[in-house]
């Protein structure tokens, strides 16, 4: 793949400025992306997922709120992933919390990369006691594990959908620093970047134009899968009663609900958690190829 | 090296300084009276007032916290808000179970994942490899909670093989420490092939082909001691995480680990048993990575430390 990779460069090293324009980053990564085939088949999980949440209305084959006369039925022609004790349906639930997964990922990620690129920049470009303050902080933050800072969070807060959400994005934002705090090290001692500096280009410009797109790549592949472990972790903290209060879709409350049927009810359990693993991993599916065809240094 | 390992030893000061600022004042922050929690509906003014005398609460905040460090450092964290027990005492008898879970779920999956590992890169690019890829594909990407609830379905109430949940013999510690460890093992599984292909390519294994030696004496003296390193690292650092994973996998199978305490202490405001569990879960995390940390540096003698 890099020899191919290289060929590229080539030709637009040695043809005529034609040639030169018709090569693009954008469509290098697209090519490398696209023969991975385990990122394309996530790929297409993920579209799939997506629209399927844009189009739950449609799709979903009764009111997920809807409560009926048939409790607990397990799966049928009529209710092809069951109903749960309120007799609602089963999949249409699913196929409604999938919007709810999708939106807290992004905008968990969202959250933490802004924020946490932006300290990551200023620690990275200033050094110095700037950024002794801002890394000693993400040391503190990095003290605790997994999702017990989210969960402390939440606390503060108090539970529901966007304080889950928060909570997880501030939970990444160290992460996310220390990547973009270690490019931005490197990337300053670009010569064109002394140039700008030289010239006087003001603060903002100096991180956001110059020093920003060589700290993308990193950005984009953990953002990525970033977005999958927020999902999980969204999923965990529903799940032990801190999500959005009932009566929500959100499969990791629906686990939660469905735990005590555990002994009558098989289906309650096993479709929202099947729902979630595909979710998460057709996106690292995605991530994985696209760290693959954005920094080929970093291939496992 | 010396000094290398004293400045990583002593930078735990700042940063649990730095974990207890800050948990002492998310849990102050958490809305909710604990006064009102343990006096109850029926309490008046009077009540309250004499409750909060009892507990601190109403000292300004800066004596609250500087009670609350110095009693720290002597490992005193209060007593909890809803049983008045020493917290120190109740989470030290809480503790060895998390740990026994902890170090169940990390040896399964050393032994999976490794295993799993070394298997995916003798048959690199074969059906094998591709079958434990798309294995650890799942690992990584299923709730450990889920799968926990799998594993209750299928080997509790189906089979009826092992207890749905509860402590107190080795039979329940088997499926939350599965549950517990899958998502480690799936990790060391996916690096420990990267590892081994990577060593693999090196010079000393070609040589080491080219004397004739055999293949599994190859794989197993030559190509896996040296993919090790970096697999040491990320198990010591798993260990860590899974520390953190308890405190669901613990809900799932009403272990009776500091997980479960965190939780309920956080449902029932009881702050000084929420701030020592959290503390004491930072400091065994922080600790573990010193130890990894430090370990690193002894195991690769190439990093340069100054």
């Amino acid at each position: 793949m890099t020899m191919e990779g290289n060929e590229d460069y080539q030709q637009g090293d040695q043809a005529a400025p034609d040639a030169v324009r018709e090569y693009s980053p954008a469509k290098h990564v697209l090519r490398v992306f696209l023969r991975n085939r385990g990122a394309t088949v996530g790929l297409i999980i993920l579209l799939v997922l997506i629209c399927m949440a844009v189009a739950a209305p449609l799709l979903a084959p009764y009111d997920p709120f809807e409560i009926s006369e048939n409790l607990m039925e397990p799966p049928s022609g009529d209710h092809l992933m069951g109903t749960d004790p309120l007799g609602r349906d089963l999949m249409s639930m699913i196929i409604f919390g999938s919007r709810i997964s999708l939106q807290v990922g992004l905008i968990a990620v969202g959250i933490a990369t802004v924020v946490g690129t932006v300290f990551g920049l200023v620690a990275g470009y200033m050094e110095g006691w700037v950024d002794n303050v801002i890394m000693r902080f993400m040391d503190i933050l990095l003290a605790f594990p997994g999702i017990l800072l989210a969960l402390v969070i939440i606390a503060v807060l108090g539970s529901g959908l966007f304080n889950v959400m928060i909570a997880l994005g501030i939970a990444a934002i160290p992460t996310y620093t220390r990547l973009v705090r270690g490019s931005t090290l490197s990337a300053k001692q670009n010569e064109y970047v002394m140039a700008a500096q030289a010239q006087g280009a003001n603060l903002s410009r100096l991180l956001f134009k110059h020093i920003l797109p060589n700290v993308m790549a990193p950005i984009i592949v953990n953002a990525t899968l970033g977005v999958a472990g927020a999902i999980l972790a969204s999923a965990g903290l529903s799940f032990i009663g801190l999500g959005p209060s009932p009566p929500t879709a959100e499969w990791g409350a629906i686990l939660a609900q469905s735990r005590q049927y555990i002994r009558r009810a098989w289906w309650l359990v096993t479709f929202p958690g099947m729902a979630i693993t595909l979710t998460v991993l057709s996106i690292n599916m995605v991530g994985d190829g696209l760290r693959d065809a954005l920094d080929p240094q970093l291939k496992e | 090296m010396t000094t290398y390992i004293m400045k990583r030893v002593l930078s735990i000061i700042p940063t649990m300084l730095g974990v207890a600022v800050l948990v002492f004042l998310m849990v102050h922050m958490i809305p909710g009276d604990p006064a009102r929690a343990i006096g109850g509906l029926e309490a008046d003014a009077a009540q309250l007032e004499a409750i909060r005398q009892d507990l601190g609460l109403h000292e300004p905040l800066h004596i609250q916290f500087f009670d609350f460090v110095t009693g720290a450092l002597r490992g005193d964290f209060g007593r909890s808000f809803s049983t008045g027990v020493p917290v120190t005492q109740e989470i030290f008898s809480r503790m060895p179970h998390t740990f026994k879970l902890a170090l169940a779920g990390i040896s399964l999956s050393v032994v999976i994942g490794l295993t799993a590992g070394v298997v995916a890169a003798q048959h690199h690019q074969r059906p094998l490899d591709n079958i434990v890829m798309v294995a650890a594909m799942f690992g990584v990407s299923m709730p450990s909670f889920w799968f926990g609830l799998m594993l209750i379905v299928i080997f509790a109430v189906t089979l009826g093989w092992f207890p749905t949940s509860g402590s107190g013999s080795p039979s329940h510690l088997v499926l939350p420490a599965m549950a517990l460890g899958i998502r480690a093992a799936a990790i060391l599984a996916r690096l420990t092939r990267s590892s081994m292909l990577d060593v693999m390519k090196s010079d000393f294994v070609r040589t080491a082909r080219g004397k004739g030696l055999s293949e599994s004496v190859i794989t197993l003296k030559h190509v896996l001691r040296n993919s090790l390193i970096p697999v040491v690292t990320i198990v010591g650092l798993q260990f860590g995480a899974l520390l953190a994973g308890t405190v669901i996998i613990e809900q799932v199978f009403a272990w009776p680990g500091i997980g479960r305490l965190l939780i309920r202490s956080l449902m029932a405001r009881d702050f000084p048993m929420v701030q020592g569990t959290i503390l004491y879960i930072a400091l065994a995390f922080v600790l573990v990575n010193l130890v990894v940390d430090l370990f690193y540096s002894v195991l690769d003698p190439r990093i340069q430390y100054n």
